[in-house]
């Protein structure tokens, strides 16, 4: 067997055959840049034969539009000769005898010989190679764009959940906006005749110390209905239109609780609020009050014409907890998974669509509260919701 | 003579509307906060007949209007009723008119409008309990 060769020990003969065998082209130019010497491969990857080639200038192999440049280069690196690879991992094209352009990879070396300086270039054809990294090239911006196309029907899918959520909540809010009609009538038209019945007393009266006290009676009647008006105009405004506040959630449980009161089919239910200053919640008000609307308007309905609604809000760590406790008729334990789904109902089909608990969870969800509910048949219901408050500073 | 007409609403300002739109009138108005008390007065009385008109609301807490005109005109048929509520209710007006009361009034009522009724329900008081000598 053989020993290991040192590169002193290869000889002219093994270099030759090396040369020959070699599947890069193999090129050496002189000084003024004629082209002393070209492998086989080199050839092939050309067109062209030995004889066509040797004594040509190397810009024979470079097309037109860059031989200019390429001049320069040469003399550049005769100027400072060093070992370099060009067009390595950039285009650097080359011409064959028959005018085809195709990429090359070249590396340079000088070397100094009896017969001058010369410079020995390897040349490498990856037109394949190009070919690929094209296509991996393409393919990766046909993935960006699946991605961004993707990314895009996410985002508007998000923005029509966010806008059917809206308006399903608007539809919500007119619904209950018609079982509050009856209890606007009675918040308008009680003081609206108390109005008009002070103005036919003065219109007769001579004493006006009694003149005075029906004036301010009217006066303190008109409040009450532009008051009266002022919440509900409030109540039936759409949502989307607000952005998101710093909420008093103990004011918007007093809200729900007003609107909620003219609602009432009887006035034998007792609502009883228990409610501690506590820090505010980062939301949209209205869907807040939304949420407690919902869950008292549910108890209320549980409780069948009379009883007690209890109200509380506490702190508790980092949320605010609020519980709605009814003593009405309580859920069986089959319907409690069931109560968040959207259109499950229990009521009759004048007592809503469905989708007052559903609402509420969705909107506690979009403020990453939570809410749950333990009920027990013939005692009552309690929903428990908690929200993060807004940081303190 | 004066009249008694019974407002049973559990508005303090709506009674003190009525009774100033009955003032100067024939007609001496007694106030109850709501249907039970209304009753519970109507009973205590020693001459059913001593009250010749009732008006009465319909929302209101212990017993409502509802159930309350339904005892009046069960247990005291020939006092005439006058309903005088918030609430435009078709439906729920023809029911009580059916049901034998003389007027369904939505407020705001003017005062005429209201003494007409009380006149006219007082006439009708007047025939069924016999009693002629009064308006």
């Amino acid at each position: 067997m053989r020993k290991p060769m040192q590169p002193k020990d290869v000889s002219d003969e093994l270099l030759r055959l090396a040369v020959r065998a070699s599947p890069s082209g193999i090129l050496v130019a002189d000084e003024s840049g004629r082209i002393v010497f070209a492998n086989r491969a080199l050839l092939e990857m050309f067109g062209y034969g030995a004889d066509e080639l040797l004594d040509q200038p190397v810009e024979i192999l470079i097309p037109k539009k860059d031989a200019e440049a390429h001049r320069h280069h040469r003399a550049a690196f005769n100027a400072n000769p060093a070992t370099r690879a060009m067009g390595a991992g950039r285009n650097f094209d080359a011409v064959s005898k028959d005018g085809r352009i195709f990429p090359v990879e070249i590396g340079l070396r000088p070397g100094e010989t009896e017969e001058g300086r010369l410079a020995v270039a390897t040349v490498i054809d990856i037109t394949q190679r190009k070919a690929i990294e094209d296509r991996l090239r393409r393919h990766e911006e046909h993935l960006e764009e699946l991605v961004a196309e993707r990314t895009r029907e996410l985002h508007e899918a998000q923005l029509e959940k966010e806008r059917v959520m809206e308006q399903l909540i608007q539809t919500e809010k007119m619904a209950a906006i018609g079982t509050l009609v009856s209890g606007v009538g009675h918040e308008i038209n009680n003081p609206l005749y108390c109005i008009l019945g002070m103005a036919e007393a003065i219109r007769g009266e001579k004493d006006i110390t009694l003149c005075r006290e029906y004036s301010e009676d009217i006066i303190k009647y008109s409040k009450q209905i532009a008051e009266t008006v002022k919440n509900l105009s409030r109540y039936a405004q759409p949502s989307g239109k607000h952005d998101l506040q710093h909420v008093d959630v103990n004011a918007s449980i007093s809200a729900a609780i007003q609107v909620a009161r003219r609602s009432l089919e009887s006035d034998d239910i007792e609502i009883r609020q228990d409610t501690v200053p506590i820090p505010e919640i980062l939301a949209k008000p209205e869907e807040i009050q939304q949420v407690f609307f919902n869950i008292i308007r549910n108890g209320i309905q549980a409780m069948d014409g009379k009883g007690v609604l209890e109200i509380s809000s506490r702190r508790e760590d980092n949320r605010v907890r609020i519980q709605v406790r009814d003593r009405g008729s309580g859920m069986p334990v089959e319907n409690l998974g069931k109560i968040f789904d959207p259109f499950f109902t229990t009521k009759g089909p004048d007592e809503g669509e469905g989708l007052g608990l559903y609402i509420v969870q969705q909107i506690v969800k979009k403020y990453d509260g939570n809410i749950r509910v333990e009920s027990q048949e013939g005692v009552g219901t309690t929903f428990t919701i908690l929200f993060p408050i807004v940081a303190e500073d | 003579m004066l009249h008694k007409v019974l407002v049973i609403d559990d508005e303090e300002e709506v009674r003190k509307t009525v009774r100033l739109q009955l003032r100067g009138t024939d007609y001496e108005v007694i106030e109850a906060e709501n249907g039970e008390k209304g009753i519970k007065l109507l009973n205590a009385l020693d001459n059913p007949l001593a009250v010749d008109v009732i008006i009465c609301d319909i929302r209101m807490p212990k017993i409502n209007g509802v159930e309350a005109v339904a005892y009046f005109r069960r247990e005291y048929s020939s006092t005439p009723v006058i309903v005088l509520t918030g609430y435009p209710d078709m439906n729920l007006a023809v029911e009580f008119l059916k049901d034998g009361v003389v007027e369904y009034l939505v407020k705001p009522v003017e005062k005429e409008k209201l003494i007409e009724a009380v006149t006219k329900a007082a006439r009708q008081h007047r025939i069924f309990s016999g009693n002629k000598s009064g308006i």
